[in-house]
């Protein structure tokens, strides 16, 4: 329960700002000034309640979310990692949450929708105690945020008119083409196309890509496989999906995987956490049987040896030599 | 996320804003254009003894000015699919501001003194003439204070831009925000600029205001 922790402040705040406010009668000047006093008081009371939720953070996190038995995870509605389908939290990564956080004695896990671009703020703000979106684990994000350790390994695809017109196989392909490819706002083919120096359109929301493509906008839609084929699935629109592939830039592979995000302050919520997923992607069967409806693989589970750290650290091209042998790739 | 502040944070993103801040100015003047030429013509239009065009007008002002911005952007994107975003986005927010200044314009004809008029007949002035010389001039100097508030107000509608993908200062600050998780200094830099753009034409159209009026 994040909510409650502020509220006595605040409403406490209040009180006295009324009290205050009632005692001193009289002229507009004298009542103006009691009103900013008010005004003061309440924000003061708003401030303290924003630190003490924010202190509330280090260690004691875990403690308070077992004493409530809920946790309350920030969504942003991308099927198939955590969306509602009617009206219930679902997903993959839901999924895992629900069985790490049962283990760890939090019996429900609530769904906070919102936008992807406030999941992160949201989380900051103590709105919600962890991030449920599968995010990209990238070295300027660990900066700003605590990952779990890898849940899902990404590969990316293209959602392309129907027949491939272009014959996009890459992110090679698509700069050969010279053709405009979408990419969606703070994924991560973004950052490729960047890379890459691509003529590219960001779009808000899977849909506004499958849009985009399906009104000539741009020629391709790149996003991770999961996504596109879950994309299509529902869609009428004359589309198609290709094959993923684990992009390249400059002959490196982009290695690269989805977790959890926590407060950075939350570190025994994080440890603890960890600690019941390592136990969940070493055994595939296991895995497979949380994940597997929603249409993830073996392909997507983590590769032994692939750590947050490492993808923190952002040597790709030293994780993809060290991992070669599990990826099935040679030197 | 562990301090709340930092200048250096600020100063990585400050290019991306600054980017985007372009586009933001770009959007206003060229919005502002659109909305004070077109916003004048139809006010001139809609005085026409010609019901067939002036019921017709009527209805499409009316239309534009009850329905939301962002959904008059959604609605053309996805419907002119030949345009670019960002051609789209101009001329959405310059029609949807022109049907605002028509009444300020309408407002600042119809405060001419009826005597200018008579005045203008009695001089037996052409009727071009008669708007040139004598309305046009008095009107516009009325409405200038008016159509100041509507291009700041404009100024700080652009973020609706986000919703066709284009990639103007508060887009640019969520693009970066969503790609590094740094979120704070890039938002706040977009409420400073925002204000310290705004507040001073704010001012200018107070002064012009007191000085015209």
């Amino acid at each position: 329960m994040t909510a409650s922790h502020p509220a006595p402040t605040r409403r406490a705040a209040r009180r006295t700002a009324t009290a205050a406010g009632a005692r001193l009668p009289g002229t507009a000047a004298r009542r103006s000034r009691t009103l900013a006093v008010s005004a003061t008081l309440v924000a003061l009371g708003l401030t303290s309640a924003c630190t003490s939720t924010a202190d509330a953070g280090d260690g004691s996190a875990l403690d308070r979310l077992r004493e409530s038995g809920t946790v309350s995870v920030g969504f942003a509605g991308e099927a198939p990692y955590s969306y509602e389908d009617g009206g219930e939290l679902t997903g993959a990564t839901v999924a895992l949450h629900r069985e790490i956080f049962a283990e760890l004695g939090i019996e429900t896990v609530e769904g906070v929708n919102t936008e992807f671009g406030s999941l992160i703020p949201g989380l900051t703000a103590s709105r919600f105690d962890a991030v449920s979106a599968g995010m990209s684990i990238l070295p300027d994000r660990c900066e700003q945020a605590a990952f779990s350790e890898p849940e899902f390994m990404y590969t990316t695809a293209f959602l392309v008119p129907e027949g491939n017109p272009a014959n996009l196989t890459d992110m090679q392909s698509v700069q050969d083409a010279g053709i405009r490819l979408a990419t969606m706002s703070g994924a991560v083919e973004g950052d490729y196309a960047r890379a890459l120096g691509l003529d590219h359109l960001e779009v808000g929301t899977p849909q506004d890509g499958l849009d985009a493509v399906a009104a000539g906008r741009a020629a391709a839609f790149a996003l991770t496989g999961i996504s596109l084929n879950n994309l299509v699935e529902g869609a009428s629109a004359p589309v198609e999906v290709t094959e993923s592939f684990v992009a390249e830039i400059d002959g490196v592979p982009q290695i690269g995987a989805g977790g959890t995000v926590f407060r950075t302050n939350d570190t025994e919520l994080l440890a603890a956490y960890n600690e019941k997923l390592a136990e969940i992607v070493a055994d595939e069967e296991r895995y497979l049987s949380i994940v597997g409806e929603y249409g993830f693989t073996a392909a997507e589970r983590p590769v032994e040896g692939l750590t947050t750290e490492a993808l923190c650290g952002g040597d790709l091209d030293a994780l993809a030599q060290d991992l070669a042998p599990e990826l099935g790739q040679d030197g | 996320m562990s301090d709340v502040w930092s200048w250096q944070r600020a100063a990585d993103v400050l290019p991306f804003i600054l980017e985007g801040f372009k586009v933001t100015l770009l959007a206003t003047f060229v919005g502002t254009a659109i909305a004070a030429v077109l916003g004048l013509v139809v006010a001139l239009a809609r005085r026409s003894s010609n019901r067939w065009l002036t019921v017709p007008l009527g209805v499409a002002v009316e239309f534009v000015r009850s329905t939301p911005l962002l959904v008059q952007l959604v609605f053309a994107y996805l419907l002119l699919t030949d345009l670019s975003a960002m051609t789209i986005g101009f001329v959405v927010l310059g029609v949807h501001y022109a049907t605002y200044m028509s009444e300020v314009y309408r407002a600042g004809i119809d405060a001419v003194p009826r005597g200018q008029w008579e005045a203008a007949k009695a001089l037996n002035l052409p009727r071009a003439r008669t708007w040139r010389a004598v309305v046009l001039p008095q009107a516009v100097r009325k409405t200038l204070p008016g159509l100041g508030n509507y291009a700041i107000s404009m100024f700080k509608e652009t973020p609706f831009l986000f919703a066709i993908g284009v990639v103007e200062m508060f887009t640019a600050a969520e693009q970066y925000g969503s790609r590094t998780f740094v979120y704070t200094e890039a938002l706040t830099l977009v409420g400073i600029l925002f204000l310290v753009a705004s507040y001073p034409t704010s001012l200018l159209v107070r002064r012009l205001e007191t000085r015209l009026a």
